[in-house]
């Protein structure tokens, strides 16, 4: 516990001298709120339709609230911060401390997220309950959203740590950043709602985990599944959480033998 | 009791080579020249507890990848390394608590944050009760006088100001053992004997062993008692500092005052260095020539004012010692 919170306090204090970039962050989230509203706005008018794939306006623009706000949580860029220390060898610090690696981002990413959430997701939220009419469905929706939610960010982190590994072979690890997250940003839903994807894409999508990252917590605030359908979405986030676990954990140490195989 | 024991130690390195140029970097593209590099070719020693063990050796020798080995941050393609009981790589979660590291000036401290916040990190880490974390803490700070540095953002403080601060926070939770990678390299001469007097006292109150590497043949003359010296991955000395001397000194210098101006002169096993005019300079040969015969041979031949035999310096032996 106290490594919890050794870690933790370290990333919120890292933050609060670089309280600058969290402010910025703040403000660019309300920006591309409004940029979802008038762009959907203006596609609802000229279609003329009330309802597209299911979603009315109201809908959309709380689903996309939604996103950003959830974004908030589990956004990471654990993999780029593991490449660069696998590049620069700095990793070694972190290996020579009696707390896995993994766990000890695991720990920060927390403690940052606590930060984030009063700084960003906050202002988000009031922001959507006073302009955009955001509203829960039910409170049992709202405590299996936030429950979702927490997955999801594990989710998301440990699938980026996953694909961070390969920076041990790699080394140079931009172009890989990039696919990985414009993946959890697009199959995630963030862009357009799944339910605008093509259907076979979305039975395909069942068996990725991707959905799990953001999409579907989201359905659940919005009602959109009966209490069986949330906890099967819950089930499912647990079932990917320890595959990724696994995965990442078996595939730590065959990149650990990579690291130590070329002279740093 | 051996606190480490390091068996026939090997360790080998795939480099890839390329030239320079834009043809050569497209080259690679093709085909991938890579060559195998021999870091540690079968090392073995031991270490007692409480030592303060020195390892030199030229750049490249194999010292970093023999410290890596016995901090479990590398695994070896042979041969057996035991520490504090431990088998580093495979056990190091568990290990790493017993032990400090500082490498060189690869930073240590969270680098936007004043290195106590640093500190209290360790506390939590390590689990070091709170009374006994503030007595180490002050005790240290005063020893290395950071008091004031260790309050600024690290990336603020200049590199001696940042090696102290790394050395405390790699000694707070008391390990009994501590590598030490160049410690004092980038440090000022009064930053360099603070650190030096700090080890010394740790060592001493605390037994606490210490392995250092350095390339500063003052930190190794100041507190080691015994070195091991590497080169081409493979021990060639391993013994009391002292001894080295005896080892390997060849020769002995004298440096003789005339009172009558000097000449030079055939001696066997003589090579007279520099004649001004009251003055002669010679090297002994000491497997040629004994230094009785040839002071035997000055007293005849010269009206003697003054004369100093010397060794060489410890630098010159090593030297002497890696060009081999």
């Amino acid at each position: 516990m106290s490594k919890f919170w050794g870690a933790s306090v370290i990333e919120i204090k890292d933050m609060i001298s670089y309280k600058f970039e969290v402010f910025i962050w703040g403000i660019l989230n309300p920006i591309m709120l409004g940029v979802y509203y008038y762009l959907w706005h203006s596609i609802y008018t000229f279609s003329g339709q009330t309802s597209i794939r299911g979603f009315t306006f109201g809908e959309l623009i709380s689903y996309y609230a939604l996103t950003l706000i959830v974004s908030v949580i589990t956004w990471t860029n654990v993999d780029q911060l593991l490449a660069g220390k696998v590049r620069d060898g700095t990793l070694v610090n972190n290996l020579l401390r009696p707390l896995h690696v993994f766990t000890y981002h695991l720990y920060k990413k927390i403690g940052g997220t606590a930060f984030t959430f009063v700084g960003q997701a906050l202002p988000l939220v009031v922001i959507s309950i006073l302009f955009i009419n955001l509203r829960i469905t039910s409170l049992p929706n709202l405590l299996l959203f936030i429950i979702s939610v927490v997955l999801a960010m594990l989710l998301t982190f440990a699938f980026s740590f996953l694909v961070g590994l390969s920076s041990f072979w790699l080394i140079k690890y931009a172009g890989v950043r990039m696919i990985r997250s414009g993946t959890v940003w697009f199959l995630g839903g963030n862009i357009v709602p799944l339910a605008f994807f093509p259907e076979a894409w979305q039975k395909i999508s069942n068996f990725l985990p991707f959905q799990y990252m953001s999409y579907s917590p989201i359905q659940i605030f919005l009602g959109r599944y009966d209490l069986y359908g949330s906890l099967w979405v819950i089930a499912a986030q647990l079932i990917w959480l320890v595959i990724l676990f696994v995965l990442v954990f078996s595939g730590w140490k065959v990149a650990l033998k990579q690291f130590s195989a070329v002279g740093q | 009791m051996a606190i480490i024991e390091v068996k026939n130690l090997k360790k080998s390195f795939k480099s890839y080579k390329r030239g320079a140029g834009l043809l050569e970097a497209f080259k690679i593209l093709l085909a991938r020249k890579f060559e195998i590099k021999r870091a540690l070719r079968g090392v073995s020693f031991k270490v007692e507890e409480g030592e303060i063990m020195g390892m030199i050796g030229p750049n490249g020798a194999g010292k970093s990848t023999a410290i890596k080995a016995m901090c479990g941050v590398m695994l070896q393609d042979s041969g057996n390394v035991k520490c504090l009981g431990f088998d580093p790589w495979k056990q190091r979660e568990e290990y790493v608590r017993n032990i400090g590291v500082v490498f060189g000036p690869k930073p240590l401290l969270f680098w936007d944050l004043p290195a106590i916040d640093t500190f209290f990190y360790m506390k939590e880490l390590y689990d070091i009760p709170s009374e006994e974390f503030g007595k180490r803490l002050s005790y240290f700070t005063k020893l290395l006088d950071i008091a004031d540095v260790s309050r600024n953002p690290v990336r603020n403080l200049s590199l001696g100001e940042r090696m102290k601060c790394n050395l405390v926070a790699a000694l707070l939770h008391n390990p009994k053992l501590v590598f030490l990678d160049e410690p004092t390299v980038g440090v000022d001469l009064i930053a360099k004997d603070r650190i030096r007097e700090f080890i010394e006292k740790v060592n001493r109150e605390e037994k606490t062993t210490f392995i250092i590497t350095t390339h500063d043949m003052g930190d190794i003359e100041k507190l080691c008692k015994r070195i091991i010296i590497i080169n081409h991955g493979k021990i060639i000395y391993d013994g009391l500092l002292s001894k080295i001397r005896g080892k390997y000194i060849k020769e002995k210098h004298l440096y003789v005052k005339l009172e009558n101006p000097a000449k030079s002169f055939k001696f066997k096993g003589c090579n007279i260095t520099s004649v001004s005019d009251y003055e002669l300079k010679i090297e002994v040969n000491l497997k040629e020539q004994t230094v009785e015969n040839v002071m035997e041979f000055l007293l005849k031949k010269f009206k003697i004012a003054d004369i100093t035999i010397s060794n060489p310096e410890i630098e010159e032996i090593i030297k002497e010692i890696y060009r081999k």
